[in-house]
């Protein structure tokens, strides 16, 4: 899932390839993080476009945040500093919108905050992530966040329509079945729409220009042997952090 | 309503109430690491307790004291104060276990996933919302939430190990299989709920 080390071709990669990279394999689709939010919170077209705007703006924030701090902090203070990051970006972000859009963080309830603390939000924090250039942190925040509102709206626009007969809020005339709009229908939904984009993504294999695959999706068998120099006997020769330059960043 | 009866009433709807969404788990793969070692599942979740129950404490004068009460009048300034108050105990509780050495190698990698996982920030939100301030509810939710993490990654570890299984069709297997797991629990735990 994470980007490897030893791969500094990726760096040179568009904007298109790190968002359809960060597409394919994000922690929404490898370790179902978030889906506690979409689950719950996603049970309105509203309430889904809020969430995805705090996404919008969460994730790359936290990403570029991350590629700054570049692990000068200890591990504890550094954990503690992007929660606060996170908790800071979303307080002001609801009260701006509960501004402009009366009751919105009533809308959301918990699942604002929670979403300042989820996996989701945090992972952009995880140990590789001072590996990547602060452009690719960003595009993998912003393609995340993509991907998060590509589930959300969905997974609301079905449970509105059906759990309230309603769309925006706007009553469309029949009765709907409350039950779907209890957290199991979004995790259940959540699963399918998933699962749908996947197949759809991963019908495209990525490659390089020159046809090789590109390094996420090598095995890490793979990736040891290709980052092997065949004449030489020092086989781990850039496979460790350690090994990149400044100028990698 | 006596206070034990209270006690386990607001423990069973944290339970409860929290596993609907799974917010008590902190991520899949954090539940993996400590399926290898489980007693470091109890760990966490007996933190994660500790922290429901310092932060629901450290919110109480936001309900009694003139200024604080009118200020978190607005869900968002409560959340934000929510989250405040765990960071600093989160700096608090993990200084004091680098300090101590037994404590730091039982507790090493646990105190941050405890403090910020959805159930130590769900619990005194549910409180806040549900105007609950008596001891014994307060102590029941943070109980209560410790609870909901072990049962919620208990449960994800065991569909995770089933989720790779070869029958299952290619485009549901992994996560979206894990998902409609998750999502036939959350249905389980919201009958149980409703009979709360």
């Amino acid at each position: 899932m994470a980007l490897k080390y030893n791969e500094r071709s990726l760096r040179q990669e568009s904007v298109k390839e790190i968002f359809r990279l960060s597409l394919r394999e994000n922690p929404i689709f490898a370790c179902a993080a978030g889906t506690a939010v979409l689950a719950g919170g996603c049970t309105s077209m509203v309430n889904a476009l809020i969430l995805s705007l705090l996404a919008f703006v969460l994730f790359p924030l936290i990403s570029a945040a991350v590629c700054m701090e570049n692990e000068r902090l200890s591990e504890r203070v550094r954990s503690a500093l992007f929660v606060m990051i996170s908790a800071a970006a979303v307080f002001v972000l609801t009260v701006v919108l509960d501004s402009i859009f009366d009751g919105t963080a009533a809308a959301l309830g918990i699942f604002a905050p929670l979403l300042a603390v989820d996996t989701l939000t945090l992972h952009r924090a995880s140990p590789d992530a001072p590996f990547l250039t602060r452009r690719e942190a960003v595009y993998e925040g912003l393609a995340c966040s993509v991907c998060f509102g590509g589930i959300a709206l969905p997974v609301a626009f079905i449970r509105e329509l059906l759990g309230r007969g309603a769309l925006f809020g706007v009553f469309l005339g029949f009765d709907g079945a409350n039950a779907l709009t209890m957290p199991f229908f979004g995790f259940i939904l959540c699963g399918f729409i998933i699962a749908f984009i996947r197949n759809i993504v991963s019908k495209e294999q990525p490659t390089h220009k020159d046809g090789r695959r590109t390094a996420r999706y090598y095995t890490d068998e793979e990736q040891y042997d290709r980052a092997a120099p065949q004449d030489s006997t020092d086989r781990f020769a850039g496979l460790f952090p350690n090994d990149r330059t400044s100028s990698d960043r | 309503m006596n206070s034990i009866s209270l006690f386990f009433s607001y423990l069973l709807i944290i339970v409860f109430g929290q596993n609907l969404l799974f917010i008590g788990s902190v991520s899949p793969e954090y539940s993996i690491t400590c399926a290898k070692k489980p007693i470091r599942l109890v760990f966490t979740a007996a933190l994660t307790s500790l922290f429901t129950l310092l932060a629901a404490l450290t919110l109480l004068p936001f309900d009694y004291l003139f200024p604080l009460s009118a200020l978190s009048a607005n869900f968002a300034v409560r959340a934000a104060a929510l989250i405040a108050a765990l960071l600093l105990w989160y700096l608090a509780i993990s200084k004091l276990v680098d300090m101590l050495e037994p404590l730091r190698k039982k507790l090493v990698g646990c105190v941050f996933p405890a403090a910020f996982n959805g159930a130590a920030i769900g619990a005194p939100l549910l409180l806040w919302s549900g105007s609950v301030n008596a001891p014994a509810a307060i102590i029941g939710c943070a109980l209560g939430s410790g609870i909901s993490f072990l049962a919620a990654s208990l449960l994800l570890n065991a569909g995770m190990r089933r989720a790779d299984n070869p029958d299952i069709p290619k485009a549901l297997r992994g996560t979206p299989i894990m998902l409609i797991y998750i999502g036939l629990l959350s249905l389980g735990f919201s009958a149980f709920g409703a009979a709360l």
